[in-house]
This record gives structure tokens, sequence and C-alpha cells, in this order.
């Protein structure tokens, strides 16, 4: 379990330094991902610690893993979709107005408006 | 009816609105989508409130109700909670949005989807009043994010789309945090319910008990970020700011405050958490000081009235972790936390105002730029406005505001801050009282006569939504005002199932805080007259408008994070 963690911690670390350090506004909204990503691992991780098995109910599935955590994540992930989705939409328009994606030159460029 | 399906239908009937738009949308001529779009906001507000109107009854007599969404089980089902505190925050959100939504007809903005995603933003609100499920809040919250960042974005400028790109990325981020601490948390208890994680949470020791703290840690903290509290704020003057003004009278009337009192559910039911009121109180009383000097320094008049909503979310955020401190069941702690959602209450009032008079005068005189902005009153007669509704509705909201009566404001405030005397934020709560004064008198230079007056010709309009709007939200300010004693018994009898019972404010007195209130103002017009005679201010002035930068607004994330490990380490001691 110790390696699985530390492999979701340093994933979630990626995600985030792209979303604070990443100029590139595209590459900000696929730190987001990675990070969401991580935390959906974390979940399904925590989920299987009870049992090895999908959480469907059949003939001789006995040893399932919780499936609260999975059901939780599937949520999430929808709404990670949507939350890039605009995000996407949002930089089309940012590029259209300014021309550009790095998020200075955007300040820039903006700053002269009213 | 069963009380059930009346207090859902704030959450259920604006769904509904929102679809009827949606489906109406490709079939119907303009003429008849208009009538749609009205049918579907009467639906959506007018109904829930005469339905809210019903509840008032059994939330006196404290009927409480808990269901389970679904014929689920107890621990799977998601679990929703009607009590006062639900009742309250969904009457605040109709009592704007009604309003908001009728002054946006007028000024925009006009796209269809505008109407759409106001009343899914209206469902939320409820849904998230509602909610006693920590993953439903992180739904709600997200819904209620998404659909601000299109509200945002809805505006016309491209300013508005880099504020609302900025805030998306920002509050996601942050409500990633939100999940692994609910993760945090489930995995300590193995359930999503309020009351089962408070179970296990007070049950807990050791290293269990920290990784519970530190997972609240971080809940918190995501939600003080909705809430834009200091350090965590960078996002708001933007997104506020840029937004158009229907849109920036609702976020910051209603969005921000309601994620803070949706989390008070789960902080009442967790033991231990007195240290951590304190350091939300400390954070209140900081960001009302710094909200306000950083307002001061502003000359464009939205930024101006967003750096002001920093520093008003701070009393509200004040006299919170100071109920949280003293503990809900103790007289002080359930008065406290009263007044505090009250004080939500009155700014939410005045700000909505204030937004809405201020970007109609602004538009009026077309520019947003203090030093150059005058004579909006004629400006806005030349546009057809033939009674000075918006002047009138502005000084209400201003005397609002500033804490000066016969307003909801003046009371407000003033019970708040002698309820929070003895804690060392109050200082900064007084000169900040001070000092709004002196920033709304600045922003009240809009409204004076122009010295070369020239009329430009503009096409006069009908302005009779408009006029409704601002005049329902003034007549709620002064009538506030007039019955603050009885709204505040009222708020308290309601709340009273969350603490202590009979809570009431003994020896406070109104005439020596007129006293006070008048020597405040005096120092005020003190302040702003040697300020704008000497032309002091301007040095002081931001030179040029500040952006959010991300590596700021998360360094913001990360010193609030610490400032809470203070909890963590010492839970114990008081600060």
């Amino acid at each position: 379990m110790v390696i699985e963690r530390i492999l979701i911690f340093l994933l979630a670390l990626i995600g985030f330094t792209a979303i604070v350090g990443a100029k590139n506004i595209i590459k900000k909204v696929f730190g987001l991902n990675i990070l969401n990503a991580a935390v959906v691992l974390l979940y399904i991780l925590e989920g299987s610690r009870i049992g090895d098995q999908a959480p469907i109910l059949g003939k001789g599935v006995t040893n399932m893993v919780d499936p609260v955590p999975q059901a939780l994540m599937l949520t999430a992930i929808v709404i990670g979709v949507c939350v890039t989705a605009l995000a996407l939409a949002l930089a089309v328009r940012l590029y259209k107005a300014t021309g550009s994606l790095e998020i200075d030159t955007i300040n820039e460029r903006l700053r002269s408006e009213h | 009816m069963s009380i059930e399906s009346l207090f859902l239908s704030p959450v259920y009937l604006p769904m509904l609105g929102a679809a009827l738009i949606l489906v109406t949308k490709h079939f119907f001529t303009d003429r008849q989508r208009r009538a749609v779009e009205y049918l579907s906001a009467l639906i959506a507000f007018i109904i829930p409130l005469i339905a809210f109107i019903f509840l008032i009854k059994p939330v006196l007599a404290h009927h409480q109700v808990h269901m389970i969404l679904g014929t689920w089980e107890t621990t799977l089902g998601i679990h929703y909670h009607f009590d006062g505190l639900s009742f309250l925050l969904i009457t605040i959100n109709l009592l704007i949005s009604i309003p908001v939504w009728l002054y946006s007809r007028k000024t925009g903005p006009h796209q269809e989807t505008f109407t759409i995603i106001f009343l899914i933003q209206s469902a939320s609100i409820a849904a998230t009043s509602l909610t006693a499920d920590l993953f439903n809040l992180f739904v709600c919250l997200e819904v209620m994010g998404v659909t601000s960042y299109v509200l945002v974005a809805s505006s016309e400028k491209n300013k508005a789309i880099l504020s609302s790109f900025t805030y998306l990325i920002f509050s996601a981020t942050a409500m990633v945090f939100f999940l692994i601490g609910t993760f945090g948390l489930y995995r300590i208890s193995g359930s999503l319910a309020y009351d089962t994680i408070a179970q296990a949470k007070n049950m807990l020791s050791g290293s269990d008990l920290l990784v519970a703290r530190l997972s609240l840690v971080l809940i918190v903290v995501s939600v003080l970020l909705r809430t834009a509290v200091i350090p965590l704020s960078g996002w708001l003057v933007g997104a506020h700011s840029n937004a158009p003004h229907a849109v920036s009278a609702l976020l910051s009337g209603v969005l921000i405050k309601i994620p803070l009192f949706a989390l008070v559910r789960l902080l009442l039911l967790v033991t231990g958490t007195e240290l951590l009121g304190s350091i939300l109180a400390w954070a209140g009383g900081i960001s009302t000081l710094l909200g306000i000097l950083l307002a001061l320094r502003e000359h464009h008049a939205k930024r101006l009235l967003a750096y002001s909503s920093v520093s008003q979310i701070g009393y509200i955020v004040t006299a919170y972790g100071l109920a949280l401190a003293s503990g809900i069941e103790t007289e002080e702690g359930a008065l406290l936390l009263a007044l505090s959602l009250l004080y939500a209450f009155s700014h939410a009032l005045a700000k909505a105002t204030l937004f809405m008079t201020v970007g109609r005068a602004c538009d009026a005189v077309g520019s947003k730029d203090l030093h150059v902005a005058r004579g909006a009153l004629s400006a806005l007669r030349a546009q057809g406005e033939r009674f000075p509704i918006t002047g009138i509705a502005y000084l209400v909201a201003f005397l609002s505001i500033s804490a000066l009566p016969p307003t909801i404001g003046f009371w407000g405030k003033n019970t708040l801050v002698y309820l929070s005397k003895g804690h060392g934020s109050t200082y900064f709560l007084s000169i900040t009282s001070v000092l709004t004064i002196v920033v709304y008198l600045k922003l009240s230079g809009i409204f004076l006569p122009k010295k070369a007056q020239e009329v430009q010709k503009v096409e006069p309009s009908s302005t009779a939504l408009t006029s409704l709007s601002l005049i329902f939200l003034t007549i709620l300010l002064l009538a506030g005002g007039l019955w603050y004693t009885d709204l505040q018994t009222f708020v308290v009898q309601v709340l009273s199932p969350l603490g202590a019972t009979n809570a009431t404010l003994t020896s406070y007195s109104a005439l020596q805080d007129l006293l006070k209130t008048g020597f405040t103002t005096t120092i005020a017009l003190l302040f702003f007259i040697i300020g704008s005679k000497t032309r002091v201010e301007r040095r002081f002035e931001a030179r040029r408008e500040s952006t959010a930068s991300f590596p700021n607004l998360f360094f913001g994330f990360a010193l609030m994070v610490a400032v809470m490990a203070w909890w963590l380490l010492f839970p114990g001691e008081a600060l």
C-alpha cells in the first residue's frame, strides 16, 4: 500500500505544480485534471482495502471492495469533466480575445481594456 | 401538502423552470419564449416563497425534518435536514434573487441561458442549505461554483472571462482538497452523513484524531475560500467587479455566505472546535480591516464594492467564529450565530442594492472611474427616470452598510460588535466602521452634480422593473431597521434547536450606540474632508489594477492551512 500512496502523492504534486506554475492556461487545465485523477485513485485505493472483487453482486462474489468510494468517484469524475469543459471553453474565448494562451500575455493585453 | 414537498420546492421548482426554458427554446417564437422565462421565474421564486410562508409556523414550533432522499437505507442514502437554519438561508436567497432577476431583465445579460443558469444556481443554493451529507455538500458547492463561473463570464467584457477562469481554476483546486478532507473523514467513520461522522470523530484519540482534524481543516479552508476571507479572497475582486451588475449583486450578496452557514451543521456536531472558532474570528477581524483598506485605495467603483464585500464578510466570519469558540449551547454562542446570520442578511440586502444602483449610475454616466464619474442623478433623469429611485435606494443602502440609523445595518453591526467585545478582533471591527463610512462617502461622489452640466441626449426607456426591484430592496432595508428587535427575536427563536434556547440580548443600549455612531461618523467625515481637500488619499491609490496571480492565490491557501495547523498541534490552548 505504501508504494501506491507515494505514487498517488507524486501524481497530485505534478498536477498541483502545473496549476500553480505553468504559464500556459491549457496546461493549467491539464494540471487540474491530473490532480483530480490522483484523488480519484486515492479513493479507489482506500475502497479496495477490504476486498479484491468488483462490487457487482453475482454468483461467487464474496470478497467485494467497498462500493461507496467508487460511486462517489463516478460523480466526482463527471463533475471534473464539466469543469474541464467549461475551463477549456473559457480558454478558447480568452485566445480569441487576446491571441495568446500565456497567462502573463493575456493579463497584459487585457489590462488596457476598461 | 406534506412538509417535505414544501421545503424541497426551492430545490425542485427552479430546476423545473430551467428545464421549461430549455425545452421551449427551439419551438417558440421570441415573444412566447419571453413569456416562458417569466413563467419559469414565477414558478422558481414565487411559489417557494409562498411555500415558505406556510413553513413559518412549523419552524417556529421547532419542527425539524430529517429525511433521506429516495428509499435508501440510512448508511447509503443522502441525508437532508430541514430546520430553522435552512429556512433562513433559503429565505435570504429568495428575497435577494427575486429583485436581482427583475433587475437583470433591463440591464442584462440578455441571453436566455442567463435565466437558466440563474435558476439552477438558486436550486443549488437551496440544496446546499438543506444537505446533511458531506459528499452531497461537495456536489452542491460544485454546481454552485460552475453556475457562478458561467454567470461571471456572461459579461461582454473580455476581462470577465479571465476573472472567471481564475476563479474556476482556484476554486476547483480547492474543491479537490475538500474531497481529500472528505476522504479522511470517510476513512475514519465509514459514513458521509454529518451525524455519523461527528459521532465517530468525537470518540477518536491519538493519530486518528489528528487525521480527522486535518481533514476538517482542509474542508474548512476550502469553504472559507468560497467565502473569500483574506488571504483567500484574491479571486473575488476580479470576478465580482467584472461580472454584469445583476450577477455581482447576487454573488456578493448571497453566494459567498451560503457555504459558510452550510458548514456550520457539521461544525456544531463536532466537539473541540473552540480554538478553530477563535482562529476564524481572528481571520474575520483581519479580513475586515485589510478589505476596507484595499477598498480605500480603489477608484474603480465596482472594485471598491468588491473589496468592501471582503471587509463585510469579515464581520460575519468573526461573529461566526466567536459563536463556535464560546459554544453554541451557551446563550452567548447562540446569539452570536443568530447575529452573524442576521448581519449576512443585512449585508446581502445592502450590497445587492449598492451593486445595482452603482452599476446603473456608472452605466448612465459612462464611467466607473470615481475621479471622472459625476452627475449620475441628472444622467439617469435624462434616461427616463422621473423619480430618483436609484438615488434614494443608494442612499438607504449607504446608510445601512455604514451602520447608520434607521436601517437594518445600524442594528446589525452594532449588536454584533457589542456582543463580540472582549475578543481581540473587535478592535479591527471598530476601526473598520470608521473607514467604511469614508469609503462609501468617496463612492457617493458619482451622485454629486457635475460642474459643467452637459446632458447627453439618450433614448428614454422604461425602467419599471428595475425601479420595482430597487423599491423592494429599499423597503426591506428600512423595514428590517424598524422591526429589528422582532426580527432578531424571530431568528434566535428559529435557530434555538441548534443550541441554547431563549437567548436574549440583555443590557444592550441602543442609545449608547447612537452616540457612538455619531462620534464614528464625525471622525469619518473629518477623515474624508481632510483626505479629499489635501488629496493625500490619491498618493495611496492603486496605480494599476492588480490581477490575481496564481502563485499568490495558492500562497494564501497554504498560509490559511498553516494557520489552521495551530489547531492541529495545540488543540487545547485558547487564543
